[in-house]
């Protein structure tokens, strides 16, 4: 009963700020325990646009985003970074859409034709490269792919009557650090209060895994269309069982306290997943909704009672019960040599249902595939271990170009339940240029790991996810508003790759140009001699002085001396050049006068 | 080694005994080489055709063998006689020891420049190095060099040591040999030939002859382009404007009488301003021309109406007009004695009394000169570029109005700015007040925005920072009144700064800061004293939000562009935002501004392309140049009628190929071609060459009879 009073008091205050601002922002923290025992903190802040056009005159929404939304003419973006790996096997599914370890663009971008596009995402690989400080330049060289059927877009294309295509790079080896959050933290309205405080940098990149990212889409209810910005964090901290039946504060988790609240946020929510534990929480939350796996204890960090260093929450009696992993994914290398290699992604469905599946797979051009090899090899899981031949729905293949573009791989597919696939082929190492190796080459080179997007109508792997939530509505929408979609379809990705390639002596070429060159020069002489003088038989009678030969020393004598001031001077030829050509000139002018 | 030097073990013979196959005492095991030596200690081994390989064994046994004078073997050890042969040998051993000592010296440059390469790599990734990688490298650089010395003197004295005299000398010296031989000159040597050899010389002497003329052409065709096209540096020559280039500026003076005022009077007035507008200063390059004309109206009110219906086909040119104003007609305070219209012309009260002709004529010289075509601003501006520092004397003698601008009038004017007005909100209460002042502020800049259009461009836009702390900056003053002083507002500067994004397009920004606090704020100047705002110069402004910040925004945003002026008492000017002789005179700065950037920057890269062997210019890089000198010729014209949008053009044309990234293509070229590296190649190519074209040379002049022939002479005197 309170809920929906709450409901109405909350869109009655958001229409009032609304009538203020225009823009909206609300924030949300949620917190859930892990099957390891480890805890999950997910931020989410969301900016909405008034309406569909952006600026000059920005309330909320940050000035930055706008204008390269109107630069590039973007449709929908995404940028993240996870730094880390998500146990898919021990965490279950990633917070929703996932994010592979390193970086990821995706853009959809309008534009006249394909080459303006192109031109489109270099410019803006190149300016978010820029704004949040990190090294995804590559992906513009030779990483970008345009995927037919694997992404989809959240949100609504603006009818412009221009094409839009979707451009995608990832770049596996990419970190995140401070450097990345503080340009991130100031696309928010509120730097300082909020939920934000808790982004104590020394904590949060002190874990096993976290991520940073960035969403902007265009969202649509009935005619009137706005811009979301979506800016969030994840963050997985190691705990254990004594840990959490101690109490969390937040003070435990991110060595810092929330500091005030953000005056302009519509919302600012703390949601805990209760699951099937039972946690004491202190102060007890006015409401717990869902049930389940997903109920979660909702906080109102708004709520001006609320002492917001006093939430405290402490697991009294933890569900042990292991869930099986639903989905699983992870890539390996094969082979002896440097010359070839083979790759096999292997997925594991350990649920009940069937699943249809597109698997994505982009490779740099250094990993030449034989597109002959491909295969997937299917069994069925438990005691039986019976091979199935797949239903592949549709493929879908782009090679690559050297230097240029990665090759990209689309399989559509039937996973059966209780199955693993095996989808494996060969591939070259292509033999790359001095200049194509990155510093420390002898480390390799990184291939980013598969993509797999797992259609789910039956609503299976629902209760798989660690938290609710997505680009379009919030984990607390979802929950209070039962009737909002849940996602139909799930991303995994496998582990990126390493890739060690044949790697030359960076230093031979040269070394080997002076020395041979200098051998030659020392034989020259011996040769020439020997080819243009003439033995004469003396009887023992020497030559007497010559003045030729003194000649030929005192020129000798003279170039080592001009050598000794050229190396004391630091000259070089091309100093010499420029005096030998200005001599010319002077004697030319001489000429004419 | 035994067998040439004819010795046997190390010290003498024995020495064989080491050897556990030679030893005596193998014997027990039957071993047949016992007591032996190996086949090439035997005194004939190598004499005879079928080699005993026996001959050695058992020798050392029979004791008398190793002292006796006819013994098989060798009995002197290999140690002594390789001392000898080294000392016998000096000069061979030392070019080999000097060569192997030349290659080991180029694998230390070798890894130098690999190293230098590293530095600079490290140098680039991380400013934040724990030491100062110059600091090594020069100590390294240094003992480089010292070896490079020592190995050029020591191959010197080689030569000097292979001159057959002073080798002689050296070897007489050490092994006290003294032997002279006979010397000859060339001519008898060749006349004391058998014939034989002398025509088989004959015949052989062409071949020689081509092989060094072969060598020659290699050389000159190979050799010698390759290295001039690996040390060829792309020079595109391009055209810059001479430093005699003057910047001509015809200005025409438009002086208006109505018929209440004698021509004769006005005549006079004309004649003495425009004596002293052309005697006064102007930096060269900048020079101005001016023409005066006169006007009559009908009436004060209608004139510039009159004037300017008359003169519309001229309005391109660059012009400033005054109106004199008999005391009369004046129609505002009589103590105004200068009023600026917001149209072109300033109106001037003459005066009643002839007394007062001299301040007349003061204030007249003051319009033209300061106000309205502002010619000290165009000093400034030509002095900054010109990089000439004023001395502190030469600021002290300027008016005070002029010091106090000398700040602003150095700030150059940007072709296109992004205007950022940030609202800083300073208390959580400050949101509940809906800000009408804001659509005001938008507005009004983007009205000015459009006034400004002629020679600026401003995009505006606002944001807002919602939890900026405040408070803390402010401070309560005895009116109990929030204040914000100085350091206050630096502070405010710097946390913005940290807090604002940058702007993804790459144009000057000026961010004027809109501060809103629950309570009205006062922004205090650097005495201490109450004040609307503050302009920092090229960054923005402060401002405090309150009911006139829109019409303070304005007059903030006309100080960064530099269209203020310093008024003295009794001007007055029209209050608008801008008026029409204010955008003329900016017009013409951002014409010289322009300008002079765009002349100085080819300037600075033909001056870097004479100073910096190694800086490349491209094709395009010269074609920018080419075509930003083009343009400034064009746009300046003959002075009359300029055009901005051409200077503009090629001042963007000069700056971008002034910071070209292709001009450092070849930076690091020296460190590769150092000499170190090419001279062991060049020296020893360089003198075959010269050996060579001697050759070829004696063969021309004996081929066209200069010369004679040696083996040819002195057989036609035989026969």
């Amino acid at each position: 009963m309170w809920d929906s009073n709450g409901l109405v008091v909350l869109i009655f205050v958001g229409c009032l700020a609304g009538a203020v601002f225009g823009d909206r922002y609300n924030e949300e923290l949620t917190i859930s325990r892990l099957p390891t025992n480890a805890l999950l903190a997910n931020f989410r802040f969301t900016i909405d646009s008034d309406g569909d056009k952006l600026g000059p005159d920005y309330h909320l929404f940050p000035r930055l985003v706008a204008e390269m939304i109107k630069s590039h003419d973007i449709a929908e973006l995404e940028l993240a970074f996870a730094q880390g790996r998500w146990r898919l096997d021990e965490w279950g599914l990633q917070t929703q859409p996932a994010i592979p370890t390193g970086a990821h663009l995706i853009a959809w971008i309008n534009g006249k034709n394909e080459s303006a596009i192109d031109a489109e995402w270099t410019n803006l690989v190149d300016s978010l490269n820029g704004i949040f400080c990190s090294s995804i330049s590559s992906i513009s060289k030779h990483l970008t792919a345009s995927p037919k059927q694997t992404l989809k877009m959240n949100g609504v294309k603006k009818e412009n009557g221009k094409m839009m295509q979707v451009r995608y790079g990832a770049v596996p080896e990419e970190s995140l650090c401070t450097e990345n959050l503080t340009p991130w933290r100031k696309l928010l309205p509120c730097k300082s209060d909020g939920l934000i405080s808790l982004l104590n940098p020394y904590s949060i990149y002190a874990t096993t895994y976290s991520t940073m990212g960035l969403n902007v889409i265009r969202l649509c209810q009935e005619k009137t269309c706005h811009w979301r910005l979506n800016a969030h964090i994840s963050v997985v901290f190691e705990t254990n069982l004594e840990a959490l039946e101690a109490g969390i504060l937040f003070d435990t988790l991110f060595k810092r306290d929330l500091a005030g609240r953000c005056s302009v946020a519509e919302s600012s929510r703390l949601l805990i997943r209760k699951g099937n534990d039972e946690i004491d929480f202190s102060p007890s939350p006015k409401s717990i909704h869902g049930e389940g796996h997903h109920s979660y204890a909702v906080f109102d960090l708004n709520d001006k009672d609320l002492d917001l260093r006093k939430i405290e929450f402490t697991y009294k009696n933890v569900d042990a019960s292991r869930r099986e992993p639903a989905i699983g994914i992870f890539t390996v290398q094969g082979g002896v040599d440097q010359q070839s290699g083979t790759l096999k992604t292997r997925i594991i469905n350990s649920d009940r249902g069937s699943k249809t599946v597109t698997l994505m797979h982009i490779l740099p051009w250094f990993m030449r595939i034989y597109y002959g090899s491909i295969q997937m090899k299917c069994q069925l899981l438990g005691g039986s271990k019976e091979n199935v031949i797949p239903a592949v729905l549709s493929k879908n293949f782009k090679e690559s170009l050297i230097r240029t573009s990665p090759s990209t791989i689309e399989w559509q597919f039937v996973l059966l339940h209780e199955s693993m696939c095996e989808f494996e082929f060969e591939f070259d190492k292509a033999h790359m240029r001095i200049w194509d190796y990155p510093p420390d080459a002898n480390h390799g080179m990184y291939a980013a790991g598969a993509l797999l997007v797992i259609d789910d109508k039956e609503g299976r792997l629902h209760n798989h996810r660690p938290i609710l939530g997505d680009y379009v509505n919030s984990a607390y929408e979802q929950l209070v508003n039962p009737t909002l979609p849940y996602p139909l379809s799930y991303s995994v990705f496998s582990n990126p790759i390493l890739v060690s390639l044949p790697v030359p002596d960076f230093s031979m070429p040269f070394n080997v140009i002076c020395f041979v060159l200098t051998v030659v020069s020392f034989c020259i002489s011996p040769v020439l001699r020997y080819t243009t003088s003439m033995i004469m038989i003396t009887d023992g009678v020497t030559l007497e002085k010559n003045r030729g030969r003194n000649l030929v020393r005192v020129l000798l004598l003279g170039l080592c001396g001009l050598a000794i001031y050229a190396q004391v001077n630091e000259m070089s030829t091309s100093d010499i050049r420029r005096k030998i050509e200005e001599l010319f000139r002077k004697l030319n002018d001489m000429g004419s006068m | 080694m035994q067998e040439t030097w004819k010795c046997c073990g190390i010290e003498d013979a024995n020495d064989w005994e080491r050897n556990t196959y030679f030893a005596i005492a193998s014997k027990e095991v039957q071993s047949p080489e016992a007591g032996g030596v190996p086949f090439s200690c035997c005194v004939n081994s190598s004499e005879t055709m079928l080699k005993n390989f026996y001959c050695g064994h058992g020798v050392r046994l029979k004791e008398q063998v190793l002292h006796s004078t006819g013994s098989p073997i060798y009995t002197e050890g290999c140690l002594p006689k390789l001392q000898l042969w080294l000392s016998n040998n000096v000069f061979l051993v030392g070019i080999c020891l000097v060569v192997a000592a030349i290659i080991q010296f180029l694998g230390i440059c070798f890894a130098q420049n690999l190293k230098s390469d590293i530095f600079a790599q490290r140098a680039k990734c991380c400013l934040g190095c724990p030491f100062a990688p110059e600091f090594r490298f020069m100590h390294l650089d240094q003992l480089i060099r010292v070896i490079y010395v020592i190995s050029c003197i020591s191959t010197i004295g080689i030569f000097f040591l292979g001159k057959p005299a002073a080798s002689v000398k050296i070897e007489s010296l050490l092994f006290g040999k003294k032997e002279k031989k006979p010397t000859a000159s060339l001519n008898e040597l060749v006349a004391k030939l058998p014939d034989a050899s002398r025509e088989y010389m004959l015949k052989e002497l062409p071949m020689r002859r081509m092989s060094a003329l072969v060598y020659l052409l290699i050389v000159c065709s190979i050799a010698l382009p390759i290295w001039w096209i690996t040390t060829d540096i792309e020079r595109v020559p391009f055209d810059v404007l001479p430093e005699t280039y003057t910047i001509d500026f015809n200005i025409r003076v438009h002086f208006v009488r109505t018929s209440d005022v004698n021509e004769k009077e006005l005549d006079s007035i004309v004649e003495s301003v425009m004596d002293r507008l052309i005697g006064a200063e102007v930096v060269r390059p900048l020079t101005i021309t001016w023409t005066a004309e006169t006007h009559i109206v009908q009436s004060v009110e209608t004139a510039e109406e009159e004037l300017w219906r008359e003169a519309q086909t001229e309005k391109e040119e660059l012009h400033a007009c005054v109106v004199l104003v008999p005391p009369s007609k004046w129609t505002l305070f009589s103590a105004t004695t200068v009023h600026l219209s917001s149209s072109h012309c300033a109106f001037i009260q003459l005066p009643e009394k002839d007394t007062d002709k001299e301040k007349m004529l003061n204030r007249l010289y003051e319009t033209v000169w300061d106000i309205l075509v502002d010619i000290p601003h165009l000093n400034n501006i030509v002095r900054r570029d010109l990089r000439q520092h004023m001395q502190p004397h030469q600021i002290a003698i300027l008016p005070l109005s002029h010091q106090k601008r000398l700040v602003w009038d150095s700030v150059p004017l940007a072709s296109h700015y992004i205007v950022q007005i940030v609202y800083v909100h300073g208390s959580p209460d400050a949101l509940s007040s809906p800000c009408s002042i804001c659509n005001r502020i938008s507005k009004s800049l983007r009205i000015l925005a459009t006034l400004v259009q002629s020679f600026t461009s401003l995009t505006v836009s606002s944001e807002h920072l919602w939890d900026y702390d405040v408070r803390h900056l402010l401070e309560k003053d005895v009116q109990n009144r929030w204040t914000l002083s100085h350091n206050g507002m630096d502070q405010m500067l710097k946390d913005v700064e940290a807090q604002l994004h940058t702007v993804e397009l790459g144009a000057s920004v000026l961010k004027l800061l809109v501060v809103d606090f629950e309570d009205p704020i006062i922004l205090l100047d650097q005495d201490g004293e109450d004040s609307n705002g503050v302009a920092v110069a090229s960054w923005g402004a402060i401002l405090a939000k309150n009911e006139k910040a829109d019409s303070q925004i304005i007059n903030a945003m006309r100080m960064l562009l530099g269209l203020d002026s310093d008024l003295l008492v009794g001007w007055t000017r029209e209050a608008v935002a801008l008026c029409e002789w204010e955008k003329n005179r900016a017009y013409l700065r951002a014409l010289l501004d322009n300008a002079m950037r765009a002349a100085s920057a080819t300037r600075a890269l033909k001056k870097m392309t004479e100073n910096i062997t190694t800086i490349a210019i491209k094709e395009h890089i010269a074609a920018k140049a080419n075509e930003a000198k083009r343009l400034i010729e064009e746009g300046l014209g003959d002075g009359n009628a300029p055009h901005l949008n051409k200077i503009v053009l090629a001042r963007e044309l000069a700056d971008s190929a002034l910071s070209d990234p292709s001009l450092l293509d070849r930076l690091y070229m020296p460190r590769d071609e150092r000499f170190a590296i090419y001279l062991p190649i060049a020296l020893p190519t360089l003198l075959s060459v010269c050996k060579a074209a001697y050759d070829v040379f004696i063969w021309i002049l004996e081929s066209i009879g200069l010369s004679k022939n040696l083996l040819k002479t002195p057989k036609l005197k035989t026969n």
